[in-house]
């Protein structure tokens, strides 16, 4: 009597088992289809897919994120054309912006940057698009752009990046004269003093390179510091000291930072729970 | 009678290693002195130290009220660390150890000790709005999962504890337990207390001899004193040849003897009515409140799925607050769109009641804020929501 309902619910058990498989072997498939074509700036196409990803495996955290935080740019470009409110328009380009630098759309980015920089026409606009300009390759532009900007206009960054730029167009000398100019303010920031650092590696200062690397590691928050040493393996102005053990070294520098993994402040840093804590807690792009 | 407690201690360890260890409870949540910890950021912020629950203000309450009728006798017939420690001296005594007595000058400059600890932990843990104690705290080590929040010196604190209950009688809870100097205060005004009848005493000091927390209970007329356990070791040893000269009961105006079972129906009667209460009246344990309290006020209860603790509803308060989602008009076009948030944090499902203003958002809104990223201009930065609400998936664009 009972064997009789062993085969079909063993065939069952195989039957789910195979579509789950199945399904879970579509969603990944698909979750790649969206990370290529948000890799080429085809938006509707990730989009697409990353909401197949979603669908074919709900409880997957980092498909559904994917889906939500690509919905939102897509969003955000097709509402930046026509927004009015200048307030609302600046926080809807930096807002794609972020986004774009963290997936290196540098095509995007360019196109973005272009249009920030003629509407603020402002250091860190200039700034921004000259640090898209160099890692494009596009370094007379870059140069270009930064010298267009007015003397009271300038700022430690865009005299920094101007150098960085000038290096690459062969035109060291000037940059040396730049990285010997340009002083720190003692409350730098880490973007800053990395910017500062790769300045002096690339007119041959390593030893102050990797002092200001090694600060600026310190002071960058943990959850932002692999985005900062992963730029800095491939960046073209450390390539003369990435191989130094001093470089390798500095690339072990931990965060002095607290910083909480939940509320994003430092008020969890100590908190003794922050072990059983789910790993994609406050995630950040 | 004069096991009963023993009974009473292996009854209620069981139960709660049965709930740690079977049911999976969160020992935390049920710990009094959670209570303490996370009364300073209740009161200022309205919400509770990370991973403590409304159910530490409900078990703190009934302890205290066991400690004005019984005084400490939660620490001599409930308290884990207590019963453990306790069952290692008496092993010791039982192998030949003999448990070594502090001078009464040394035992009261030691006794301070809680004090001192209990200032310690509530200085840091009021300051930093964290479980500073937790790392360690021995009744942690002992009765949690060992998951991989414990750490080292938490089980560093427990070992030491546990070896120095073989060699002196019960000194955790005498010396270094801060939620006894919690206790102690009202302890002093605890109704019940051992009696001593001047004329029948014979003056033996057994009474003394046997007292965990060594009160000369030869020397009183009546122990008032906090630190007494109610344990009645006292009125069993009391020689009964010739006439009682030890009694257990309220002040003598009030009546007469109580009976030793009094202890264990008054525990149990508290116990259960602290559980009952954290299940029938189960207030927030995160509470935020907003701008004005608007005309219309719509509320929207949630099941969300990643509010585990304060830190994560710290969170989602900046989810809800986030400056990209509504269109208020008028001049408060920086508001949120939510009034007051309440939410019961939970480490599976938690409950979150939004209210909001009907005119300024509606509950996809709230919804949508709570789970879409979040672009932070200050910081330059995404926020990736880590929370999923119950029937609730990001609709595709155009919807």
């Amino acid at each position: 009597m009972q064997t009789k309902w062993i085969i079909p619910a063993l065939l069952a058990i195989t039957v789910a088992s195979l579509s789950t498989v199945a399904q879970a072997g579509t969603a990944a498939e698909s979750f790649a289809e969206g990370e290529k074509s948000l890799a080429k700036g085809e938006f509707d196409r990730a989009l697409q897919s990353f909401a197949a990803a979603t669908r074919a495996e709900k409880g997957n955290q980092e498909y559904a994120q994917h889906h939500a935080i690509v919905r939102r740019v897509v969003d955000l470009r097709g509402r930046l054309e026509t927004e009015k409110n200048p307030q609302r328009w600046e926080y809807m380009a930096r807002a794609l912006r972020a986004f774009y630098v963290n997936e290196r759309i540098y095509s995007e980015m360019l196109k973005l940057d272009q249009v920030i920089h003629k509407r603020l026409n402002s250091a860190e606009s200039a700034a921004m698009l000259a640090e898209t300009q160099l890692a494009m390759d596009q370094n007379l532009d870059a140069a270009r752009t930064l010298s267009a900007l007015e003397s009271d206009k300038t700022t430690e960054t865009t005299r920094l990046l101007l150098g960085i730029a000038q290096t690459r167009n062969g035109k060291t000398e000037e940059a040396k004269r730049i990285a010997e100019q340009v002083h720190l303010p003692k409350d730098a920031d880490s973007s800053l003093m990395y910017t500062a650092a790769r300045l002096h590696a690339a007119v041959g200062d390593s030893g102050k390179a990797t002092m200001l690397l090694k600060a600026c590691f310190e002071n960058t928050l943990p959850s932002l510091l692999d985005g900062f040493k992963s730029h800095a393996k491939t960046c073209p102005e450390f390539a003369g000291i990435a191989t130094t053990p001093e470089f390798l070294a500095v690339l072990k520098t931990e965060s002095k930072l607290p910083e909480s993994k939940c509320s994003g402040g430092s008020s969890c840093a100590g908190c003794p729970m922050r072990g059983q804590c789910p790993k994609s807690l406050g995630n950040s792009k | 009678m004069k096991h009963a407690r023993r009974i009473f201690q292996a009854g209620s360890l069981a139960f709660t290693l049965w709930a740690v260890f079977v049911l999976g409870s969160n020992a935390e949540r049920w710990c009094p002195f959670g209570g303490v910890e996370a009364v300073y950021t209740y009161a200022t912020e309205g919400n509770l130290v990370c991973s403590l629950g409304i159910s530490n203000f409900y078990i703190l309450g009934a302890v205290i009220l066991t400690v004005l009728l019984l005084r400490r006798a939660f620490c001599g017939y409930a308290c884990p660390i207590g019963t453990i420690s306790e069952w290692l001296g008496a092993l010791a005594s039982r192998s030949g150890l003999r448990a070594r007595r502090a001078s009464p000058k040394l035992d009261r400059i030691l006794s301070l000790g809680k004090y001192l600890v209990l200032a310690a932990i509530l200085a840091a843990t009021w300051q930093l709005g964290e479980l500073v104690f937790r790392g360690y705290c021995p009744a942690y080590a002992l009765l949690s999962r060992h998951g991989p929040d414990i750490t080292f010196r938490a089980y560093v604190v427990a070992g030491g504890i546990l070896v120095a209950s073989l060699l002196v009688t019960i000194p955790f809870c005498r010396w270094l337990c801060p939620l006894a100097a919690v206790f102690n205060p009202f302890s002093r005004f605890g109704l019940g207390r051992i009696k001593r009848d001047e004329a029948a005493c014979l003056r033996c000091g057994r009474c003394a001899e046997s007292c965990p927390m060594a009160i000369p209970v030869d020397q009183l007329p009546q122990v008032t004193v906090s630190r007494c356990l109610s344990c009645l070791n006292c009125i069993y040893v009391c020689p009964k040849d010739k006439q009682q000269a030890l009694f257990w009961g309220p002040p003598n105006r009030l009546g007469r003897a109580w009976p030793p079972a009094t202890v264990a129906v008054v525990l149990l009667l508290c116990g259960g009515a602290a559980v009952a209460a954290a299940y029938l009246a189960p207030m927030p344990s995160y509470v935020k409140s907003r701008g004005i309290r608007p005309d219309q006020i719509a509320v929207v209860e949630l099941r969300i799925q990643g509010l585990t603790c304060r830190g994560r509803a710290s969170l989602l308060v900046s989810f809800l607050e986030r400056d990209d989602m509504y269109r208020i008009p008028g001049p408060s076009a920086d508001a949120p769109g939510y009034y007051r948030l309440e939410a019961w944090p939970d480490p599976n499902k938690a409950v979150l009641r939004v209210s909001f203003d009907p005119k300024a958002a509606d509950k996809e809104v709230i919804t949508r804020a709570i789970v879409e990223p979040y672009y932070d201009m200050s910081q330059n930065r995404w926020w990736m929501s880590p929370f999923l609400i119950d029937d609730y998936s990001i609709p595709t664009l155009g919807q």
